[in-house]
């Protein structure tokens, strides 16, 4: 961190007067509007994506409160109805001595998520404000969150193949609870969340705090 | 300054700050979105959450949070939340979140129970939660009224749905409740047309009430003339038209049912609630079916000197031979006169006024009216015979001829009394009852004593060597009866061979009384005087005498031998059949024979055959007489008269000891019968086969089920299991109904029919039990049956 920082900072597009495609990766000058290649805009630093993530952030953080609340799974089994929810899905699976599913299921469906929403929130705001974490740190972070965003979809994925595929009449039947729409929008919304950030803004963000230092 | 002209000062231009909300993207829509949506869900949730109720229970098996369901009707109406114990542990609160929409509707009238599988007599039911696990059932009424939320659960179901306004409740009334069963169904015509509810007792704990449910329309037919009676299912009667087997339905056969009807037109219908007795059987109702509901009755009393053995409460009061009401209380009291203690008995009497043609609400002066004027014409209170067989005493009213002149004692305390004259206690004595009557006095050794001391005459007048062995035989015979009358089926037994053996005493006194004696001795007075007047006469006359003794010698020799030689095969074979299991079960028969044999011996005594005796020596003594001038073996001939007198007296004795051999030979080969022999077999094959069933059912039902981890499936084969163990009770009940059946047939015999339809009813109660393992075989082959069956 002190060395990385302290030596010399590294060289940006926008400080070389260019402007890179976000979306092919092609390089610009810094006053061509549209990319040559792929027609997408071009837009050297875009300070409204931060209002998009928050927008995402919310929008994901509300359906994820259904999405704990409500069943996720509703296994009917010759007439009995039984409601999971995702954290009463894991108990139960520690009471039947699967521990290891119960590890996988709490990663995705708890701990994932949660920590996806810790880190977008922190990302937001370290761009605005001074904070302790250096650049390069933060940018492992974005490219862990957004690597690791479609990984939460493991439980909806349960979801939907145990409701396809146990489909026996009034033996067992399994349906999707309202959670699982919930959850899958939840996931869905912080991946916009995690793409609607701009990653450049982190390094603006530690130019000015070196100029201010 | 020049700088600043040479060109135009540098503009720093900074774009407007733009207002915070530019900033805003429509992005901003979806969490909007979305928290409207959330609250939406959550507002509509919490508003169609439905109300929780509780229910107690004393034990809620089966019962799980979040599972278990409440059904009305079949249909899921809530679902249990919670289950707890009320404070101090005493019930099981089970808390229930019921649709809103039904909750107006669980009032006061709403019942809940957990609805198990349960085998009964009426079939099956709740099979269904075999594999669904137990649920709770709700009844109410399909009016709103005041909601409630707390509950008591019943232990089970209902037998009857209380809230089934679709039929009419009776309420049967009996002194005992052996002759009502809970759950068992109400016949109309045969057709089932209802059930019976619990028994229960009355308020008083004088009697035991009982409702039962009658289904619309059926229940127009109850009248306030109906009259109600339990049939047994299985009823054998015996009677002047024969054998009479009377079978109702399968169920009924193993649980009781209750039947109605009206044998008399009139009557109105009934508000729901009515009361009416419960008849033992239907000629009980039938003879009470001219009677109406008894509301009046005038109490009267009548006093009996010297006690009224055999007069119980309830004993019907005839005004000559018509049933005017019956004895309430009774109650007895001693006086003493001088050294005389006599023993009065007192009867209360329930005169029905109506009985009497007197208006339903006569007061008891129109009673005392109408009794004045009928002591007057001659009516006096005796005791009668109930019936022709039975050991009950009535209280008859009847016209007593040469009567004492008396009069209705007004001033009696409590009640108005009868004069009373003494009943013919000779008639009594003499009639079967009187017989009956001794049976508690009899003790068993002194009726062997007697017979033995009756056979050691027999002996001491025939004295043949043969016939020495007879005694011995009968002492054997004696002995096996002995055991046999051990049973008490035989209680009613030794009373009939006593009165036998009092009319074999009678008979003998008197032919003593009867002056035979006498006349023998005043024959050999006239054969004394014969002797005296003939001592010269010719020698002529032995030869004639000889041909005469030898006559007689051979007579009585061969006569006598024979008539030993067959009493001795008679006890023989008697001794034989004694021995036989199958004799054990002939008391009755024996008790039948017996009255016979009594039959027989009064026709004896009315038959005059002691008078024809008393002729025969008549004559003989005229023929002395005759041969007096020529005889000089005159005491020879008279032993040689007097052992025919007593080979005729034998005689007879043998004719009725071999009827009573042929009776038991007859009786005998009854129960050797093929038939009745296959009669118990048959029942333990319909037995086996339902006990095969039952297991069948269980294993399947075990074996099949799907989910084993679902508890309710082990409770399900606890319940079977359990109705599985009650079996017994009923194996014991079947067999109780072989032995009455045996009975039966070996009193009726291979002629009847009965032996054919007892069979064929047997045969249908295999057919059921086969189908019903069908059904059991069926379940297990094909469980999903149960749950797509509908």
């Amino acid at each position: 961190m002190e060395n990385t920082g302290s030596t010399q900072p590294p060289l940006t597009a926008r400080a070389a007067g260019l402007v890179g495609c976000t979306r092919c990766g092609r390089v610009h000058h810094r006053d061509v509007t549209t990319c040559d290649r792929c027609g997408a805009p071009l837009v050297s630093r875009d300070w409204s994506s931060l209002s998009r993530v928050w927008a995402w952030w919310v929008a994901g953080l509300i359906l994820y409160i259904p999405a704990n609340v409500y069943p996720m799974l509703r296994t009917i089994t010759l007439g009995h109805e039984l409601d999971n929810t995702i954290l009463g899905g894991v108990i139960e699976l520690i009471n039947y001595g699967s521990y290891g599913v119960a590890g996988i299921v709490f990663l995705a469906s708890i701990i994932v998520p949660v920590s996806k929403f810790l880190a977008i929130a922190y990302l937001a705001i370290s761009v605005r404000r001074p904070l302790t974490l250096d650049t390069r740190a933060r940018t492992h972070l974005y490219e862990v969150v957004e690597f690791i965003g479609r990984w939460s979809m493991l439980d909806v994925f349960v979801v939907a193949i145990l409701a396809a595929l146990v489909q026996f009449n009034v033996i067992v039947t399994i349906k999707p609870g309202l959670a699982a729409i919930s959850f899958a929008l939840s996931v869905a919304f912080t991946m916009l969340s995690a793409q609607s950030f701009d990653p450049r803004l982190i390094w603006d963000a530690d130019r000015r705090r070196d100029d201010t230092a | 300054m020049s700088e600043a002209k040479d060109q135009p000062a540098e503009f720093d231009v900074t774009p407007p700050r733009r207002a915070w909300w530019r900033n805003l993207s429509v992005v901003w829509l979806v969490p909007i979105l979305a928290l409207i949506v959330s609250l939406g869900i959550a507002w509509n949730s919490y508003s169609q959450r439905g109300t929780l109720i509780t229910i107690l229970f004393d034990s809620a098996a089966g019962v799980k949070a979040g599972e278990t369901t409440l059904q009305y009707r079949d249909v899921i109406v809530g679902h249990v939340e919670r289950i707890s114990f009320t404070h101090n542990l005493d019930q099981v609160e089970v808390e229930v979140r019921v649709d809103n929409e039904i909750v107006p509707y669980l009032d006061s009238s709403a019942q809940f129970w957990v609805v198990q599988p349960e085998v009964t007599a009426q079939g099956i039911t709740g099979l269904s939660t075999v594999l669904s696990g137990v649920y709770i059932e709700g009844s109410w009424d399909r009016q709103a009224g005041v909601a409630q939320t707390t509950f008591t659960g019943l232990e089970k179901r209902p037998l009857v749905d209380e809230n089934d306004k679709n039929g009419t409740w009776v309420t049967l009334r009996a002194n005992s409740g052996a002759i009502m069963s809970a759950g068992a169904p109400v016949f109309y015509r045969g057709v089932k047309v209802g059930q019976t509810d619990t028994p229960q007792l009355d308020k008083a704990g004088t009697g035991v009430e009982m409702r039962a449910f009658v289904k619309a329309p059926h229940d127009r037919f109850i009248t306030t003339n109906t009259r109600f009676w339990n049939t047994s299912g299985f009823n054998v009667s015996f009677g002047r038209n024969g054998l009479n087997v009377d079978v109702q339905s399968l169920a009924s056969l193993v649980s009781g049912g209750v039947e109605f009807s009206s044998f008399i037109a009139g009557g109105t219908a009934i508000t729901s609630g009515h009361g009416y007795d419960l008849y033992r059987n239907e000629n009980d109702a039938r003879e009470n079916a001219t009677i109406r509901e008894i509301t009046h009755v005038v109490k009267l009393q009548v006093t009996f000197k010297g006690g009224a053995v055999g007069l119980t409460p309830g004993a019907d009061v005839r005004y000559e031979g018509v049933r005017i009401g019956q004895v309430s209380t009774l109650s007895s009291f001693v006086t003493r006169d001088g050294d005389d203690v006599t023993v009065h008995q007192t009867a209360v009497l329930d005169i029905e006024p109506e009985q009497l043609g007197l208006p339903e609400e006569a007061s008891s002066d129109q009673v005392v009216d109408l009794m004045r004027d009928a002591v007057a014409s001659g009516i006096r209170a005796k005791l009668g015979r109930g019936n022709f067989l039975g050991t009950s005493l009535v209280v008859d009213l009847d016209k007593v001829a040469d009567a004492a002149p008396a009069q209705v004692d007004e001033q009696a305390q409590p009640y108005p009394s009868i004069p009373t004259v003494q009943a013919d206690m000779g008639d009594l004595n003499a009639s079967v009852e009187g017989a009956l009557k001794q049976i508690s006095k009899l003790n068993i050794e002194g009726l062997i004593d007697q017979a033995i001391s009756t056979m050691k005459s027999i002996e001491s007048v025939a004295m043949d060597q043969d016939l020495r062995a007879a005694p011995k035989a009968f002492t054997d015979l004696m002995t096996k009866a002995d055991a046999l009358i051990g049973s008490d089926q035989a209680q009613a037994l030794p009373g009939d061979i006593r009165a036998l053996v009092d009319e074999l005493r009678t008979t003998v006194a008197a032919i003593n009384d009867k002056g035979t004696v006498a006349r023998i001795v005043s024959t050999l007075e006239t054969a004394d005087r014969a002797l005296a007047s003939v001592t010269t006469v010719a020698d002529a006359m032995p030869a004639l005498v000889d041909q005469v003794k030898d006559l007689a010698a051979k007579a009585n020799a061969l006569d006598l031998q024979s008539v030993v030689t067959s009493a001795n095969q008679v006890l023989d074979s008697a001794n034989a059949v004694i021995g036989t299991d199958a004799a054990r079960a002939l008391p009755a028969q024996v008790d039948a024979t017996l009255a016979q044999v009594r039959l027989a011996v009064e026709e004896f005594n009315a038959l005059g055959t002691l008078l024809r005796l008393n002729q025969g020596l008549d004559s003989a003594d005229q023929t002395l007489a005759n041969l007096s001038a020529a005889s000089q073996d005159i005491p020879a001939l008279i032993a040689d008269l007097r052992a025919v007198a007593d080979q005729a007296r034998q005689a007879d004795i043998d004719d009725l000891v071999a009827s009573v051999t042929q009776l038991v030979k007859d009786a005998d080969k009854v129960l050797a019968t093929p038939a009745a022999r296959e009669l118990p077999q048959a029942m333990t094959d319909a037995l086996r086969e339902l006990r095969s069933m039952l297991e069948q059912l269980n294993q399947g039902g075990a074996a099949q089920n799907v989910n084993a981890a679902l508890a309710s499936a082990r409770d399900a084969a606890q319940s079977v299991d359990q109705a599985a163990q009650g079996l017994p009770a009923l194996t014991n009940r079947l067999d109780a109904l072989i032995t009455r059946a045996d009975a039966a047939i070996a009193a009726y015999g291979s002629r009847s029919d009965f032996n054919a339809e007892t069979l064929q009813m047997l045969r249908e109660i295999r057919a059921a039990a086969r189908s019903v393992s069908t059904l059991a075989r069926t379940l297990e082959r094909s469980p999903n049956s149960i749950l797509f069956g509908r």
